[in-house]
């Protein structure tokens, strides 16, 4: 912090200036976590309905990747690629499809694993993928 | 056994949209979605995930995981697809409408402009 400040006056910053700076590093963090490759963990949901069908496709894996700009590509467990943009709003992810559905995921962060709820109440729970995946390595390329 | 909520929704929106969209002929609905894949008189997975998106049900990224849930569910011939009888099993009992529930933030149908 003081080399931030480092050449500058020796001069205290206002309160509410300090608390505006910090408020906005925070959300932009929450931001730039998201971009880069994810590998799904598991997908859940509360209702027995789905028991059977989620404990068959347990070993299948869902990628997912968001780029800087905006757009993401989620390539599902059937091999169907889905394209298009996101954006985070007051801590929930936005996800849109040319010509389709806007779907509100509510995402939560726990270390390096991401949480994503979907309105009909999966749950889908991704990993950060190896350093060796970089951004450019998009799912739907593969 | 206790009736899942999934199903009971599954139920409600279906017949709502063999309402709206086929005058309430379950017969002529099931004709309709019979026709999308050239099944021989059966539902496959793609007519499947076609009906279900029209009915509202799930959405891009759970749609197929409601028709693995519908197909194990309802397919009792274990053969991949819904018959004619199995359709009518979807249908029959169940309330015909739901209560009113809060929303958690959800699906917005609207295509973006």
């Amino acid at each position: 912090m003081r080399n931030l400040f480092k050449g500058m006056k020796e001069k205290r910053l206002p309160t509410p200036l300090f608390v505006c700076v910090v408020w906005v590093v925070g959300c932009a963090s929450q931001g730039l976590q998201l971009p880069g490759s994810w590998l799904s963990t598991g997908v859940t949901h509360p209702s027995s309905f789905f028991a059977e069908t989620l404990a068959d496709d347990i070993h299948k894996s869902i990628a997912l990747f968001f780029d800087q700009a905006g757009g993401f590509e989620w390539l599902d467990h059937d091999g169907v690629c889905h394209l298009g943009q996101y954006r985070v709003q007051d801590g929930i992810l936005v996800l849109t499809k040319s010509q389709s559905e806007t779907i509100t995921l509510v995402y939560t962060f726990r270390g390096d694993q991401l949480q994503l709820k979907s309105p009909d109440g999966f749950m889908f729970e991704f990993r950060k993928a190896s350093e060796e995946a970089t951004l450019g390595d998009k799912p739907c390329n593969r | 056994m206790p009736v899942e909520a999934e199903e009971d929704e599954l139920k409600i929106k279906i017949r709502q949209l063999v309402k709206e969209k086929f005058d309430g002929d379950y017969r002529k609905g099931f004709e309709h979605y019979e026709k999308v894949d050239g099944e021989d008189s059966k539902i496959g997975s793609s007519a499947l995930e076609q009906l279900l998106a029209d009915a509202n049900v799930g959405n891009w990224l759970t749609r197929s995981l409601w028709v693995e849930g519908v197909l194990k569910a309802f397919d009792k011939e274990k053969d991949g697809a819904i018959s004619w009888d199995e359709f009518e099993s979807i249908l029959e009992d169940g309330p015909q409408t739901k209560p009113e529930q809060a929303k958690e933030p959800g699906v917005d149908s609207s295509p973006e402009p």
